[in-house]
């Protein structure tokens, strides 16, 4: 019992400091709230957010939900088996690290909108463009710390399979991969919470298709639906908070039994 | 009888340039258990990691026959994944050879017959120990060799896996390089010592151990075991200056 006020009594804290921020920004912001209607016009107090919902509007939540979580996921398993796989190449040829890692780097820094045309010119304006953003955006943690656990492993131990003439396949399987698996979940923690951003920047970008969360935020912003859009980003929050969770749990159920610096999820 | 370990004129000079070992000659006869003791950096280790075939050696050649060799590092090296019976199992596995008889035979000869399903960061130091050399000792080896691999355990426990090597040296009857910093396990546990010098790292010295192996426990505070240490540590103290 004590421990679990230990862990939920901080959460709540910090939940109810914000809380009570967002009540003091709505109602200290000046011009919050249309004189002719009163509706709140940029920041809905938390308790008006749900008065402009209807139907309609959570049956469009909804569908939009369901498009940014495939998007996610769709991006967010690409990221996986490109990341993995070239960590594993970058970690087993040096040169190809050498060569690619600067370029790596800059693709991850390079803002987004820099490349929209380009896609738009190759891939078009749809589902498969808002794919490789989702991509670009999220295969860079997941590259990195498969190379990181892939280097972390202990030499006597690489020893050891050496003794013991293990082949490429058997050092991979039994040795790399499960000494690398907590560094590689960390890097599948770290995108899952980005995929959402990254299916969510898509959105803005490539708008073709069905709406994601992200053109349906843009919708409702231009539609002065401050209580609808607010929900959206809570609902966008909630399922990059969601993936993050899920991988949380996963890595704890896979690699927290014998693994100690594995985070609690 | 064909030596398990013979090493021919060995040298070893790093990419660097620095000279490792120069000119060593090593014969290990089966059964044979020989300890190396010498000063830090003198290249105990890296004689252990050749013997191996862990490291190929600029000069010289080394045989080992068809010798089956197995290694116990410093530190346990246990697979934190994996449970004691998969650890111990894990030489037959890479292998291809399932044979759980001997996984369980060598879990019971090293005192953890009953911690199979523990996961290594359930054991103790001393556990841990005797896990890895379970590990070892599935392989039926000709060749143990064992570098430091106590060093990290409290006294009472080292006392306890001295005893239990012994005990399985007498049962198994493998040759066995050990490396150590301890003096007095040196000549508890050998046949022979080898003193090493460094810079770079050669044979100083040779000590020949006549103590009865069946009462080395016993003989530890008898004058011959201890004139025996104080032999080694002069010895050492010639090869360290």
């Amino acid at each position: 019992m004590i421990r679990f006020l230990r862990r939920t009594i901080p959460v709540a804290t910090v939940g109810a400091v914000a809380i009570t921020l967002w009540y003091l920004l709505a109602y200290l912001l000046p011009n919050n709230f249309s004189t002719a209607t009163g509706k709140p016009l940029i920041i809905p107090p938390p308790h008006r957010l749900f008065e402009d919902m209807n139907r309609i509007l959570w049956d469009r939540l909804a569908r939009a939900t369901w498009i940014t979580t495939i998007t996610s996921l769709t991006g967010l398993a690409l990221s996986m088996v490109i990341g993995v796989g070239l960590g594993i190449f970058m970690h087993r040829r040096r040169w190809l690290e050498r060569s690619l890692w600067p370029y790596l780097v800059a693709l991850q820094v390079t803002p987004i909108i820099a490349l929209v045309p380009l896609i738009i010119r190759i891939v078009g304006s749809n589902f498969t463009s808002r794919v490789l953003v989702t991509v670009i955006i999220t295969f860079f943690p997941i590259v990195s710390n498969t190379l990181f656990g892939f280097r972390q492993v202990d030499p006597r131990m690489h020893d050891l399979f050496t003794l013991h003439k293990a082949t490429k396949i058997q050092r991979l399987l039994r040795l790399e991969f499960p000494a690398a698996s907590p560094a590689i979940f960390t890097g599948f923690r770290v995108s899952a919470g980005l995929a959402v951003i990254g299916a969510i920047v898509g959105d803005f970008f490539f708008t073709r298709g069905d709406p994601g969360l992200g053109k349906l935020i843009s919708l409702f912003f231009l539609n002065n639906q401050s209580g609808p859009m607010f929900l959206t980003a809570i609902t966008a929050s909630l399922l990059g908070f969601i993936l993050f969770i899920t991988f949380g749990v996963a890595n704890q159920a896979l690699v927290g039994k014998w693994h100690d610096g594995s985070s609690p999820a | 009888m064909n030596a398990v370990l013979t090493l021919d004129t060995v040298s070893l000079t790093w990419p660097s340039g620095t000279p490792a070992l120069s000119n060593i000659d090593l014969t290990i006869a089966p059964g044979e258990f020989v300890a190396v003791v010498g000063p830090s950096g003198c290249g105990k280790s890296t004689l252990l990691r050749l013997a191996a075939g862990l490291q190929k050696p600029t000069m010289g050649t080394i045989h080992t026959g068809s010798a089956a060799v197995e290694f116990v590092f410093q530190d346990p090296t246990l697979l934190p994944w994996l449970d004691v019976f998969r650890n111990v199992a894990l030489s037959l596995t890479l292998s291809g050879t399932e044979d759980s008889r001997r996984v369980e035979e060598a879990l019971g000869e090293v005192g953890l017959a009953g911690d199979r399903e523990k996961l290594p960061r359930q054991l103790s130091g001393g556990m841990k120990m005797r896990t890895s050399v379970a590990r070892a000792l599935v392989s039926e080896p000709d060749l143990f060799l064992l570098d430091e691999p106590f060093s990290a355990v409290d006294e009472m426990r080292r006392e306890e896996l001295n005893a239990l090597l012994l005990a399985l040296h007498a049962k198994r009857k493998f040759a066995a390089i050990f490396v150590t910093h301890s003096v007095s396990e040196a000549v508890l546990l050998a046949d022979r010592i080898l003193v090493m010098a460094g810079g770079p790292g050669r044979i100083h010295n040779e000590i020949m151990v006549p103590l009865d192996r069946g009462t080395r426990m016993a003989s530890r505070f008898e004058a011959v075991f201890v004139e025996l240490t104080r032999l080694v540590s002069e010895s050492l103290k010639a090869a360290a200056a």
